[in-house]
């Protein structure tokens, strides 16, 4: 009784949203609910779409998918299976497919994952990170019989995507391989305000006790990280983690003098390693200074979350870098138990000079190869698995996927999908990340297109609902390196040089801020990088960047 | 008038046949589990694609061994791995044993039980609380420098300081160790007999003497079949520790053959280097197990063979 | 064993003094780092996360970290899967130990020397993860408990240390055994294994331990989670947030990190029930298994 009401409260939400012309392109042709049987030769747009006037979720019954994915720990704290929770429920009862999930343990995927291939059984659907972690590039798995290229089963089964596809042509290009071939039902980050989410923060109230503005330049910082020393005793005023690479690459402080720790687009439209940069030369002195003065945390190289989070929490520091849930939202509750005053806020990305707009911020790309899916060559009923998968890109699956089961999960108030208490305020005791796993992948990723609205719910403090504009005010989004790979027969050659270059610049970094090696021995750390072979390594990036602007 | 082979195999049959059966399904076990798929080794050698299988995948020789050999790195992490390894067994080695014969002059049942319960407890707890505990004590404001000031030393972030990585590593390794480490000791030491304890205090010799002549031999074999296998897995040194206790300030002595694999081989599953590294290790630890081996046999009456 | 007070030297005196000093400080270091977990594991975490160093009493008493834990739906199955293993494995492993143990302690076999280098040679040599999971598929092991059994029934460190044992039971017990008329099986049965209870009793241990915390081979074959065993489970949950994650997109990496607290109860829920064994076969390798049988 209940799942026919939901699905005709959502087709009715779907009909009237889709009426109300929200702004995609011919809008009347939607084909992806509707039971009626009109006369298919209203459809002519192209030979695919003949057939998809006739075809409606959920579909007939039909073989049983099986579908490999890692389990978030957000749902396995809960479920020891996806299809046991809410979202798979209603996923499987809306298609209509039934679906056998498995699921490797937590951080065992890589193996996993080489031994389901090893073995030969592969399962319909594998959920997996194939951009970055299938050795030789997605285009490998093709070739290596692993997985099927999509791109006729796209254009016959897909409408949903081909049609998000052909409106976001930059994520269209971003999900290919070089040569144009799909693979994969991809994650993606459906507004560039989702691709933001790590950023400087600080102590609030320190800053509204001392009288002191939210630093924007190097300069203010210093008076700042200053004061928090000097004036609140706070023995590390500025932490953060070291050994989440993510996190390690995010350095505001080396963004403010025009570089990164890392790769990045330059303006000249070519890759640059910014650790090789002359800029970063300036960025080190200058960490290397305030090192000295006492206002980088002196245990800088061995933090993890434990301790970072203890130092945030306790006073012992005043400014940190990271999320703004699991950092900003979790410190804040935490402390807040203790010191009702306690509040962070997000600073804006720090410039040299007063007034500037940051040139550089943290962002990712909106398709970062993470968590996507892929046929497998052993799936007997390809349009089924893909017709399953295609629902998450049309509205209905877009709606589940992000906020659930209308009635249970969220509520359509006002035309915005507003999460229920059994969300936000869960009778079970169940943190809202838990809650959220339960009804929705939109909390982490898959083979959707992930929604705005999920994330200004997730943020529960005004602290954390301003970091994506705060954090996303650079130019950032002009100096990511687009998803590009290295061919097949670069990519151990690239490995090997990146590892020992990764190796060393960690090293060295350390090195100079802690004064053990002097800055003015930047030149020979330079030649040093050269040798092992960064020009090589530029090569080959630069070389799969023309590769992919050719696409 | 020496036997013939045939003659002796003929013998030796007769004599041992109901030997030989009770040991078939120990070989079985090991032809079937551990044999059948050695050829896997052969990875080292090719450019190793699971989904083509061993057999289909191409040739590339020493290709995988000299990307190894070729690093800028090689050297110190070669040096590393045996530094390490050997600090664990000067040190490590004889902890187990001296907590042992402490442990066996305790008269007080009651103490001596609960001292033993006790100092295998720490071997039950993961590697990640104990590094993560090791990384607290370690800080600047921590712990391990409270001490440090206390007998009058300054404070430092000592997990950054490559000089004490080795001495960090060992010693956490040994207090982690050292209790269970001791229970195969504590068991070879409850088969010395005891008389002969007692005849030798007859004859006037103190603890000392008891434990360099009774103590001492009758826990011979145990110590240097021991000895010999750890010497031959020296150059087994895991990489989950040494992931979670360093960082880039520490690599130069922190850094290992496995972490340093670790951080190449989780970005591409490449399952050819590992397996040429781990062939590489193996060929090390065979070569040093031999020599020990006949190091044993000659100075003592124990060896593996 | 005779009540013949030997007077202790000065000397004497003062080492047993010294010694009972040094191994009570060991035990102290030994106890805190549990303690910790143990105190850390009932308290508060908001106040937790902000504590920093040592910790001799909770923060604010709380057990709902235990409360999570029980509610994991994995907990009990994992206990229940690894307890299977536990006892099976266990019986399998010391019997096929002591098999290969007895042959190889033998003397005068002549192929003893050939069969004992054939099964070191394996501790140095495999064919690595992907082939062993193969060969255990072509006998239909993967995914079920007994391939975490079957293919690990003998350990080759174990096996020579139970070996080292059994050479030193005399031959005059076996030879005055065998010209009764005893068959092998029977000696290893009657004699060999009641003499060497010590050494069994560490075996039991340590093959005990081993698959008590074994996790690796049952995360690689086993896929249905319903059949992991504990310290998969808890692995899951101490790795959580960790820094090898690569799990990545907005909601990925930005999770709410799992309480320490619950991470500090799953270890011990997890590690309790094998401290508890230890004083039970203690008793039996700090006896004098030996006194006595020289004279018989």
């Amino acid at each position: 009784m209940k799942k026919k009401f939901v699905s005709l409260l959502t087709a009715t939400a779907v009909i009237a949203t889709s009426l109300a012309g929200c702004g995609q392109g011919g809008g009347s042709q939607e084909t992806t609910k509707a039971p009626e049987t009109q006369a298919p030769a209203q459809s002519t747009e192209s030979g695919g779409a003949a057939q998809s006037a006739e075809f409606a979720y959920p579909m007939a019954a039909g073989a049983k998918l099986t579908y490999w994915a890692p389990l978030n720990d957000n749902v396995s704290a809960n479920y020891s299976n996806l299809g046991d929770t809410f979202f798979g429920k209603a996923l499987m009862a809306q298609t209509g497919v039934d679906i056998e999930f498995m699921h490797p343990p937590l951080n065992q995927q890589v193996e996993q994952f080489s031994l389901i291939l090893a073995d030969g059984n592969l399962p319909d659907l594998m959920e997996y990170d194939w951009l970055p972690l299938y050795p030789g590039g997605p285009e490998k798995a093709i070739t290596d019989g692993v997985i099927l290229p999509l791109n006729d089963i796209i254009e016959q089964y897909c409408p949903n995507l081909s049609k998000y596809l052909a409106e976001n042509p930059d994520i269209d290009r971003m999900i290919q391989t070089d040569e144009g071939t799909y693979y994969c039902f991809p994650f993606i980050r459906g507004d560039g305000k989702l691709c933001n989410t790590i950023g400087p923060m600080m102590r609030k109230d320190w800053l509204d006790e001392l009288g002191l503005e939210v630093p924007t330049t190097i300069d203010e910082w210093h008076t700042v990280l200053t004061a928090f020393k000097e004036q609140k005793g706070a023995t590390a005023p500025f932490t953060y983690e070291q050994d989440r690479e993510q996190l390690r690459d995010t350095d505001p402080f080396a963004y403010a003098y025009n570089t990164t720790r890392t790769f990045y687009l330059g303006s000249d439209g070519k890759v640059h390693y910014g650790a090789a940069e002359p800029e970063f030369k300036d960025y080190l002195a200058t960490m290397a200074q305030w090192y000295k003065e006492g206002l980088i945390d002196a245990d800088l190289a061995t933090l993890s979350v434990d301790q970072v989070s203890a130092k945030m929490t306790s006073g012992t520091a005043g400014a940190s870098v990271g999320w703004a849930g699991s950092r900003l939202g979790a410190w804040t509750k935490a402390a807040q138990a203790t010191n009702p005053d306690y509040e962070l806020v997000a600073t804006p990305y720090p410039t040299t000079q007063k007034g500037a707009y940051p040139e550089f911020g943290q962002i990712e790309n909106q398709y970062s190869g993470r968590a996507s899916v892929a046929i497998t060559t052993s799936c007997k009923d390809v349009e089924r698995a893909a017709r399953m998968l295609d629902y998450a890109y049309g509205e209905d699956g877009h709606f589940l996927y992000n906020f659930g089961v209308e009635g249970e999960s969220y509520n359509m108030v006002d035309g915005y999908p507003a999460y229920t208490d059994l969300i936000l305020d869960n009778p079970d005791g169940l943190p809202i990340s838990q809650a959220m796993a339960a009804y929705i992948r939109g909390c982490y990723n898959g083979p959707f297109v992930q929604d705005l609205r999920y994330l200004e719910q997730y943020y529960t403090l005004q602290n954390q609902k301003d970091t994506p504009d705060i954090w996303g005010a650079s130019n950032g989004k002009a100096h990511v390196v687009p998803p590009i790979t290295p061919t097949t027969e670069e990519s151990k050659e690239y490995s090997t040089i990146m590892n020992e270059v990764r190796t060393y610049r960690d090293e060295m970094i350390l090195k100079f801020i802690f004064g053990t090696e002097s800055i003015d021995n930047f030149d020979t750390y330079i030649a040093n990088m050269e040798k092992m072979g960064l020009s090589r390594a530029l090569e080959i990036q630069n070389a799969a960047l023309a590769r992919y602007n050719a696409r | 008038m020496k036997e013939t082979f045939s003659v002796r195999l003929k013998k030796d049959f007769r004599r041992n046949k109901m030997l030989y059966l009770l040991v078939v399904p120990v070989l079985l076990f090991y032809l079937i589990f551990q044999y059948r798929p050695m050829y896997g080794a052969l990875i080292a050698f090719k450019d190793y694609t699971p989904t083509l299988g061993v057999a289909d995948s191409p040739w590339v020789g020493l290709d995988n061994f000299n990307r190894f050999f070729n690093s800028v790195y090689f050297n110190r992490l070669i040096k590393n791995t045996v530094l390490l390894s050997v600090y664990n067994l000067v040190f490590g080695f004889p902890a187990p044993i001296i907590l042992a014969l402490l442990l066996n002059e305790i008269k007080s049942k009651k103490f001596k039980s609960a001292t033993q319960t006790v100092t295998y407890l720490p071997h039950f707890i993961s590697l990640i609380v104990v590094t993560g505990m090791l990384r607290d004590f370690s800080l600047t404001s921590g712990l391990f420098n409270d001490i440090i000031t206390f007998f009058g030393g300054e404070r430092s972030a000592l997990l950054q300081n490559p000089k004490l990585y080795r001495s960090i590593y060992v010693a956490s390794s040994i207090w982690q160790e050292v209790g269970w480490g001791s229970i195969i000791y504590l068991s070879a030491l409850s088969g010395v007999d005891s008389e002969l304890y007692e005849a030798a205090q007859i004859d006037g010799a103190g603890k000392w003497k008891q434990m360099l002549n009774i103590t001492l031999p009758g826990i011979a074999p145990t110590i240097i079949i021991m000895l010999t296998m750890k010497i031959g897995t020296l150059m087994n040194m895991g990489y989950e520790k040494t992931i979670l206790l360093y960082n880039p300030a520490t690599y130069e002595t922190a850094d290992i053959i496995s972490s340093y694999v670790y951080r190449v081989g989780l970005l591409e599953q490449d399952w050819s280097y590992s397996t040429a590294i781990g062939l590489f290790n193996s060929i090390i630890n065979l070569t040093l197990l031999l020599i020990a081996n006949k190091l044993a046999k000659r100075f003592s009456e124990t060896s593996l063979w | 064993m005779n009540a013949m007070k030997i007077k202790k030297s000065p000397a004497e005196k003062v080492f047993t003094v010294f010694n009972y000093i040094l191994l009570t400080f060991i035990m102290l270091i030994c106890l805190y780092p549990v303690w910790y977990v143990l105190v850390a594991s009932l308290s508060d975490s908001s106040l937790l996360m902000q504590h920093s160093g040592g910790l001799l009493k909770p923060l604010g008493f709380s057990i709902s970290a235990y409360k999570k834990v029980f509610d994991n739906p994995m907990i009990l199955k994992g206990y229940g899967n690894t307890l299977f293993i536990l006892v099976i494995g266990v019986m399998l492993d010391i019997f096929m130990t002591s098999l290969g143990a007895y042959f190889l302690s033998r003397k005068q076999v002549m192929f003893k020397n050939v069969i004992m280098m054939i099964i070191v040679f394996t501790m140095f040599f495999s064919g690595g993860m992907i082939p062993f999971y193969l060969n255990l598929k072509d006998f239909k092991l993967t995914n079920t408990l007994w391939g975490l059994i079957i293919p690990f029934m003998i350990n080759t460190t174990n096996l020579i240390i139970l070996r080292t044992s059994f050479e030193s039971i005399p031959d005059s017990l076996i030879e005055a055994a065998q010209i009764d008329g005893a068959g092998h099986f029977k000696i290893l049965m009657q004699i060999v294994l009641p003499l060497s209870k010590a050494i069994l009793a560490v075996m039991i241990l340590y093959y005990g331990v081993g698959i008590w915390n074994a996790w690796f081979w049952a995360s690689a074959i086993i896929r249905t989670r319903e059949l992991y065993p504990l310290q998969v489970v808890l692995r899951e949950i101490l790795m959580q947030n960790d820094v090898s994650a690569m799990t990545a997109g907005v909601g990925a990496a930005d999770q709410d990190a799992v309480a320490t607290t619950i991470k500090y109860a799953t270890i011990i829920v997890a590690t309790l029930p094998i401290l508890c064994v230890y004083p039970f076969l203690q008793k039996h390798f700090t006896q004098g298994a030996m006194v006595g049988a020289v004279k018989g």
